[in-house]
């Protein structure tokens, strides 16, 4: 090769690497493909090769891709739902074929029925459309709710506390969590992608919601955040590393490990600090007049909205209460 | 903390620091602004206390802390640390200025034009790396992850790097379990003047400050030595607490309350900090409460056993234990 050629050759080079690569602005790509901005609220995060988290469609919704097809982690709400599918299709042409759900809330089941339409089901039964698994009890609550048939658990579990699955390369646990945030709690857990969905245990914006009318208890919402840290494994033993299990709540911020053992030393002092009162036969209304969140408000509480500070310490009490007397 | 104050220590620190590097003869000079890669080591002697020993429990005195941030504190046990999940949770970014320890900044330029598109801060023992972005790009949205690292962007203003750090996880803001929230960020300077750095920090938690907390950091450029830009491994081993317990104090029953007042006689107000505890001015509403003790029992300016007046190098004071206080300013 002559020198000329040699020159010639290394000019194209420059010129393609200046105008592809540069080094910086390469980063910055690889970190908005990361996480996308979708419009009206919406995002997509990348959380590993095969899993992303969809934010914004009511819930956080968990979506895991491979040769087996699509597997949801919860439905989002209604008003969402023509919007998730249309994502998917930009994300994947793999058919849908499971949707788990976290729990029976509106947000989490809302768009059970037509995302289930717009998928298919592995197995060759019933109605062909996409499989929504869940704990028996969301099974319960939506047909007492008056939801369409359409959007109940077609696969519903009872006979364990855990349902295996092995699809798209990966085992898959659902673990459900009796008496959480409500009686019928999952909690998804990707091995090998390493990302655990948390359902409403964890609630980013405000004090975790203990559902009493659906049978939530404030023990089982701190045994469900220890199982999650139990499963959840930080980057050790090198710490240097901004690595480690992702874990993915229904509302706010993906978080690490770390973050939940922040979330659930807060839980866990305010059921203390409740249950001393109690102890000392304080009543409710004395209890929330000590102002048992004190340190946790500002982050976590609210005195409007559909779950106030207000509410979280009656449902503690309550909860506890409960408990007490099933005891005597 | 108001912007004229924090205008006020930005020049001080400044200046200081000119000052400081106007001594040093030219050829130690490198060429100024823009270049802050190197192992950095601090002056163990400057806020000693805090850095090296650590604070004592309770010890809240000059940090803006509300009402919540005053809680939380209060309710922290120190064997919350011995948890398997918590030994090896490193300190947030803040901890750059808190903590003991130098850094190693290493610049990663774009291949093709040579600019600086960031600035890596090495980790520490149990600080994590951060990257500072000079490449414009946006902060994440509010869904993102919070790292142990935080994210951090930054801007030359003439010889100062200023930078704007979000995405933090919750942690410390003194060495004693007083913390701050993950909704903190901050805002740092490095300003660096031939071989000395200072790293001023304004830290800004909308839940447990009600003023931002400033705090500086003096540093050396090492020419013969290279500090690693990785802490050791951490090895997660049972410390007698059982995982998944919380160990706390119930409200008014922390036992280290009036330990400030019986080690030094500094009042339980002002041990409790805020932001009053933080300006010149508090010292004389604190002067008719302020009793002060017969001896000084420890932490009194010099190591354990040390000279008189303290180490060699290190800080100036009132020698080993059991020696007299020095008078109040």
């Amino acid at each position: 090769m002559t020198m000329r050629a040699i020159r010639y050759l290394l000019a194209v080079f420059c010129v393609l690497g200046v105008a592809v690569v540069p080094g910086g602005q390469q980063a910055a790509l690889a970190q908005q493909l990361d996480a996308q901005t979708l419009g009206d609220g919406m995002e997509l995060f990348r959380v590993r090769s095969n899993f992303y988290v969809l934010t914004g469609a009511g819930v956080n919704i968990g979506i895991q891709i491979g040769s087996d097809g699509v597997v949801l982690v919860d439905a989002g709400d209604a008003a969402h739902a023509d919007r998730v599918i249309a994502e998917l299709k930009k994300l994947t042409p793999r058919l849908i074929r499971y949707i788990i759900n976290t729990n029976g809330d509106a947000d989490h089941v809302g768009g059970n029925e037509k995302i289930a339409k717009a998928g298919k089901s592995l197995v060759p039964a019933g109605d062909g459309l996409a499989t929504i698994l869940a704990p028996t009890e969301v099974t319960l609550r939506l047909s007492l709710a008056g939801y369409p048939s359409g959007a109940w658990p077609t696969e519903a579990f009872i006979e364990t506390l855990r349902r295996d699955m092995h699809l798209n390369d990966e085992a898959i646990e659902v673990l459900h969590q009796p008496n959480a945030h409500t009686d019928g709690d999952s909690l998804v857990f990707f091995r090998r992608s390493d990302v655990l969905m948390a359902g409403d245990i964890i609630d980013m914006r405000r004090f975790p919601v203990i559902d009493l009318e659906h049978d939530g208890s404030i023990n089982g919402e701190i045994a469900a955040l220890n199982r999650i840290i139990d499963i959840a494994i930080p980057s050790v033993p090198l710490v240097s590393r901004e690595a480690g299990t992702v874990v993915v709540p229904s509302h706010g911020r993906l978080l690490q490990e770390i973050d939940v053992v922040e979330y659930r030393d807060m839980v866990t002092v305010v059921r203390d600090r409740i249950a001393s009162l109690m102890k000392e036969g304080k009543s409710l209304a004395q209890v929330k007049a000590s102002n048992p969140t004190r340190g946790y408000t500002k982050r976590y509480g609210s005195d409007t909205g559909s779950w106030t500070t207000d509410m979280f310490v009656e449902a503690v009490f309550k909860s506890l209460a409960a408990e007490r007397s099933k005891r005597r | 903390m108001t912007p004229t104050r924090i205008r006020i220590i930005i020049g001080v620190v400044a200046g200081f620091v000119g000052v400081l590097g106007a001594g040093r003869p030219a050829f130690a000079q490198i060429a100024s602004g823009s270049d802050i890669a190197g192992s950095w080591m601090p002056f163990a002697h400057e806020d000693f206390v805090d850095r090296i020993p650590g604070p004592e429990p309770l010890d809240w005195t000059g940090l803006p802390l509300s009402d919540e941030g005053r809680k939380v504190g209060l309710s922290y046990s120190v064997s919350r640390n011995s948890t398997i999940e918590r030994q090896c949770a490193l300190h947030p970014p803040q901890y750059l200025v808190l903590g003991p320890f130098g850094i190693r900044i290493t610049a990663e330029t774009d291949p093709f034009t040579g600019a600086t598109v960031a600035w890596h801060v090495g980790a520490w023992e149990d600080r994590a790396p951060t990257t500072i972005w000079m490449d414009g790009r946006p902060h994440p949205s509010d869904n993102a992850p919070h790292t142990r690292g935080g994210f951090e962007t930054g801007k030359w203003l003439g010889n100062t790097l200023t930078t704007h750090t979000t995405h933090i996880k919750a942690g410390i803001i003194r060495r004693n379990g007083v913390q701050v929230s993950d909704q903190v960020t901050l805002t740092t300077h490095y300003i660096r003047n031939g071989d000395l750095m200072t790293v001023l920090m304004f830290i800004d938690d909308p839940v447990n400050l009600t003023e931002p907390h400033a705090i500086s950091k003096d540093f050396r450029l090492q020419q013969e030595t290279t500090l690693d830009s990785t802490g050791p491994p951490c090895i997660i081993t049972y410390e007698g607490t059982d995982s998944n317990s919380v160990a706390h104090y119930l409200p008014g029953k922390n036992p280290l309350t009036g330990e400030l007042f019986k080690t030094y006689g500094i009042p339980r107000e002002a041990a409790l900090g805020g932001a009053e505890t933080m300006y010149p001015e508090y010292r004389k509403k604190l002067k008719a409460a302020y009793v002060r003790p017969e001896k000084c029992p420890h932490n009194c300016g010099g190591l354990p056993g040390g000279p008189p007046g303290g180490f060699p190098g290190g800080p100036r004071g009132g020698g080993p234990p059991g020696a007299p206080p020095p008078p109040p300013r």
